[in-house]
Parts: structure tokens; C-alpha cells; sequence
């Protein structure tokens, strides 16, 4: 369960010392809200999903066409994500990292360099390929999600922001 | 392969990848660098790219077809941004090497910034593609006479004309040369069918 501390710690990373103007500083706190549920929710699904993904496309060839499809518009609402701003308020550059990530995962996965382009651009790649390591060094079994994404947060320097709930159905 | 679209803040840009002159965001040579940047990457991958930089935003979108991608750039040559379409042009150029608009335009758009030499290469190959595009003649004829290679360029004019009888812009320019070597009699008649075909052409 995400934490308070959570949006605090965006808030902080969004505006990184700028002095705001009377606008930014309106709206600094819904942006860094919308921020730290948004870094959450990556953390959440993409180093988990990114393992389902390699486990379709190398045990279900009949669904490649609707994966990279999908792939396709995951990748299109991560660079929508990523390049939000508000004036001077933009995305925090470490946590965007989860989607260069992806963007990498998925030219790896499908054989091509193309959605990472845009990340290199934003200088991006390099943390992206520090959590695409990670990743390949966990193994990749669901009694790892939690450890993956930990790690994922570790590295992220989201480990404050969530706390581990037990199940209840 | 889903169409491309990302709007990137320019702040967000590593301006690392760009060389040195280049690296102070909103200026003339950073736009044209972060151009040519995309253009190249995309273009390295098999694609066509429209790039555009304002002073908040770079924007990428990609482009299937050579007519879709000439309307944006025309856009900007219509509107004199010649410096700015250049780069995507340049792009398109290697992109789609055998359109006869892509060769053309891009030979007018060097023409205007100076390039001469470049240019007639650039409408040579556009006369190569589409040998009666007058247009792409006189383009010849302008910039070969802006060089002051006059045989070159009463030969390019007369092959545009040849084109074309009805392309005023080729009479104009066929009649301004030999007005410049003092051939008045032959000019003559072109002026008067530029006059005729352009009557508000100052």
C-alpha cells in the first residue's frame, strides 16, 4: 500500500529546488500527486509485466501479433507519461527511468532498437538499463515479484514509499 | 508498425548528444541539431520522422508516405521557414530517394539558403526522376545564373520552357538572363509571356 510519505517525497523530487513561479507552485502539489501514483503503479507492473511479456512471447507465438500491438500502446501512454510537464514541473528523470526500462525490454524482446530512441534522446538509457539488469538478475518466478520490486524501488529511491499488505480476498 | 508520437519538454533533451555549438536550448542551432538528431536515428531504423522544436517542446511523429510527409514541410516552406525544413527535407530526401517533390523542393529550399551547388544536384535528380518538370528546370537555370554559369543556366531555361510553354516563372527567368547578356531581342518575347501568363507578378 502506497504511503503518504510517498507524495511528500514527489513533491520534493518535482520541485528539486527551482524557485516556482505563483502558477507552478499551485499546481506542484496535484502534479506531484499524480506523479508519485504514477511512479507507483510502474513499479508495480512494469518489472512484474515485463516477465509475463517474455514468458508470452517465448511460450505463445501464436499471440506475438496482439502482444506487440499492446506493447505498442503501453509504449505510446509511458513517453506520454514521461515528457508530462506542467510549465517547469516535469517528471522526475530517476523515476522515469521504470519506462525507459520497458522501452528497452521491449526493442530487446522484439528484435528491434526503436522504442528506446526517444530515452536515449532524454538521456535516459543508461538508468533504464541499470533496472533492466535487475530485473535479469532476479529469477524470474512469481515468488520473486516482491523481491524484483523491491529491488526495482531500491534503485528508484522508492523504498519509503509502499509498504508490503498481506492478501486479504 | 503503430505511428509514432511523443512531445518531449526541451529541457528534458540531452543536449550531450549534440555538438558543442549546438548545446544552448531554444537557439537556431539547437533546434536544427535536435532535427537532424531524431531524423537520423529514425531514419537509421527505416523510418520518416517530422521534427519539430518551439521554444517549449520538441515534437516527433512519424510518417508512412512521402505525400503525407511533404504537407507539414511544405507548410513551413510556404511560410519562409526554410531553415527549419531543410533538415526534415533532407531526411525525406534519403528516405524516399526516387519523389520527384521530395528532389525538388529540397533543391529550391538550398537554392534559397545559398547552397548552389547542392541545390542543382538536388533538382538535377528531380529532372532524372520527371524529365519535363519545368519547375525543377528553372530551379536549374536560376541557381546555375545565380553562379554565373550562364550557358548552364540559358540551357536549364530553355529546357523548362521547352517543359512547359505556359510556366511564366520559366519565360521570367529565361528573359532576365538574356537581358543580362544583353540579348534584348530574345528576351522580349519571354517577358511578354511571363506578362502574359503572371499578370500580378511584380
Amino acid at each position: 500500500m502506497p504511503l503518504p510519505d510517498a507524495r511528500a517525497a514527489a513533491r520534493e523530487l518535482v520541485a528539486a529546488g527551482m524557485p516556482l513561479t505563483g502558477e507552478e507552485q499551485s499546481v506542484l502539489g496535484p502534479f506531484a500527486a499524480a506523479v508519485a501514483d504514477w511512479a507507483l503503479m510502474q513499479l508495480r507492473s512494469l518489472p512484474v509485466g515485463m516477465r509475463i511479456d517474455q514468458w508470452i512471447r517465448d511460450t505463445i507465438p501464436v499471440l506475438r501479433s496482439q502482444q506487440e500491438e499492446t506493447i505498442a500502446e503501453i509504449q505510446q501512454q509511458n513517453l506520454e507519461a514521461t515528457t508530462r510537464a506542467i510549465g517547469r514541473l516535469t517528471v522526475p528523470r530517476h523515476l522515469a527511468a521504470t519506462n525507459a526500462a520497458h522501452a528497452l525490454f521491449a526493442d530487446r524482446l522484439l528484435g528491434r532498437e526503436w522504442y528506446a530512441i526517444p530515452y536515449r534522446a532524454m538521456g535516459l538509457t543508461d538508468d533504464g538499463q541499470r533496472l533492466l539488469s535487475l530485473l535479469d538478475d532476479v529469477p524470474p518466478d512469481p515468488r520473486h515479484d516482491r523481491e524484483l520490486i523491491d529491488r526495482w524501488a531500491g534503485a528508484l529511491g522508492m523504498r519509503g514509499w509502499y509498504r508490503w499488505a498481506p492478501y486479504r480476498p | 508498425m503503430r505511428p509514432l508520437f511523443v512531445r518531449i519538454p526541451v529541457q528534458s533533451f540531452d543536449t550531450a548528444l549534440l555538438p558543442p555549438e549546438a548545446r544552448r536550448i531554444g537557439s537556431a542551432e539547437f533546434k536544427d541539431a535536435v532535427i537532424r538528431h531524431f531524423a537520423r536515428e529514425y531514419l537509421d531504423k527505416g523510418e520518416t520522422v517530422l521534427v519539430t522544436v518551439d521554444d517549449e517542446a520538441i515534437t516527433v511523429q512519424s510518417l508512412q508516405s512521402a505525400p503525407e510527409a511533404m504537407a507539414p514541410v511544405l507548410e513551413l516552406l510556404n511560410a519562409g521557414r526554410i531553415r527549419e525544413a531543410l533538415p526534415m527535407l533532407e531526411s525525406l530526401a534519403e528516405r524516399f530517394p526516387d519523389d520527384v517533390d521530395v528532389r525538388y523542393n529540397l533543391g529550391i529550399a538550398l537554392s534559397e539558403l545559398g547552397r548552389l551547388d547542392e541545390a542543382i544536384a538536388q533538382l538535377q535528380a528531380a529532372v532524372a526522376l520527371q524529365p519535363n518538370h519545368s519547375r525543377a528546370w528553372t530551379g536549374i537555370g536560376v541557381a546555375q545564373a545565380r553562379l554565373r554559369r550562364t550557358d548552364e543556366a540559358l540551357a536549364a531555361l530553355n529546357r523548362a520552357v521547352a517543359a512547359d510553354p505556359g510556366d511564366g516563372y520559366a519565360h521570367r527567368n529565361l528573359g532576365a538572363v538574356l537581358s543580362g547578356q544583353k540579348r534584348f531581342a530574345e528576351a522580349l518575347p519571354h517577358f511578354r509571356e511571363a506578362l502574359h501568363q503572371l499578370p500580378d507578378d511584380p
